[in-house]
């Protein structure tokens, strides 16, 4: 359940409570009107309203996260074994320490390894060093190719995408929702 | 049962319209080219260049370059060339990037939200701001 533990107004509670029902029996009737609301309520916007509408709603409403994301994690694997019969396997490791690692094997068999650093200390030239953010280290067989924010990482993919898209003349590919990163062991 | 469903929907529709928000041109002169630009923080641009006119392979090449400044429908250069690619690599990269990007950006986004949450300035669920009108319960 939730940490929010504090009590909350009766509208805030219903609206809630109304939205776990409907995923909890898997109703689509959940409306962007109910979400902005939602979101409002919560002093969320932009990237964070993202979030209202992604399945981290659970955190936020006391949905049981165990049940949700696993199922998230589940159908990534899915769409990615849907994808192997057309593209190249993608492996995920979930490795020690919050790593996470993405191995592709190529036609001429090299690999194509995206793996993700936090803590990495990008270099902000005049302006001494910057915090440190989660980068994603693209390297092909072992050998350095780029570097890239999460956010650099999500815009080349689609960049990738599209481009292979608009070259085939078809339809957007199925697109990975957002998967679960599993708790440290302690 | 499948409780996630929707919200991977609406998850599609959002990426959805980043992708077309990727700024994807076609060359003026090699309608076969179309090329992307990829800003980075701190880092060169980088320039995605799928040319589908390749005379070796009728499915095209995927070139991923960094910090190019000339014709993206010339040859790649160096030593800005990081990568060749067929369509195919070019793809599983893509949802190999997605794979490993999503859930960081989900989880920096998370933070922030229990962050701001947290502040003691800022809107909560838990404010007893119910009118008698408001409450249904």
């Amino acid at each position: 359940m939730s940490d929010h533990d504090e009590p909350v107004s009766a509208s805030s509670r219903s609206i809630a409570r109304t939205l776990a029902d409907r995923v909890r029996a898997a109703d689509d009737r959940v409306s962007y009107v109910e979400r902005a609301f939602l979101a409002q309520r919560l002093g969320l916007a932009g990237d964070d309203l993202e979030l209202l509408v992604d399945g981290t709603v659970a955190d936020l409403l006391a949905l049981p996260s165990s049940v949700v994301l696993p199922l998230a994690a589940r159908r990534l694997l899915d769409q990615l074994d849907a994808h192997r019969a057309r593209a190249h396997p993608v492996d995920l490791d979930y490795l020690p320490r919050g790593v996470t690692v993405a191995r592709v094997l190529t036609d001429e068999e090299e690999t194509l390894t995206v793996a993700l650093d936090h803590d990495y200390h990008p270099g902000a030239p005049g302006d001494g060093p910057a915090p440190p953010v989660a980068t994603l280290e693209l390297e092909r067989d072992d050998e350095h190719v780029a570097t890239l924010t999460v956010d650099d990482a999500e815009a080349l993919a689609y960049a990738l995408l599209r481009l292979v898209q608009l070259a085939r003349s078809e339809p957007l590919l199925p697109i990975p929702p957002v998967t679960p990163i599993p708790e440290e062991s302690p | 049962m499948s409780p996630t469903r929707r919200w991977s929907d609406v998850r599609g529709e959002l990426v959805a319209r980043r992708i077309e928000a990727v700024d994807v041109a076609s060359h003026d002169d090699y309608p076969a080219v179309y090329y992307a630009t990829v800003a980075r923080a701190y880092l060169p641009p980088l320039l995605v260049v799928h040319d589908a006119d390749d005379g070796a392979d009728p499915a095209g090449i995927v070139w991923l370059e960094e910090n190019v400044t000339g014709d993206p429908g010339c040859e790649p250069t160096t030593p800005g060339h990081l990568a060749d690619l067929s369509p195919d690599e070019a793809v599983s990269l893509g949802y190999a990037l997605l794979a490993v990007a999503l859930p960081a950006v989900r989880r920096r986004n998370l933070d922030r939200t229990r962050a701001r949450l947290a502040a003691p300035d800022a809107p909560r669920v838990a404010r007893p701001t119910a009118t008698p009108e408001e409450d249904t319960c």
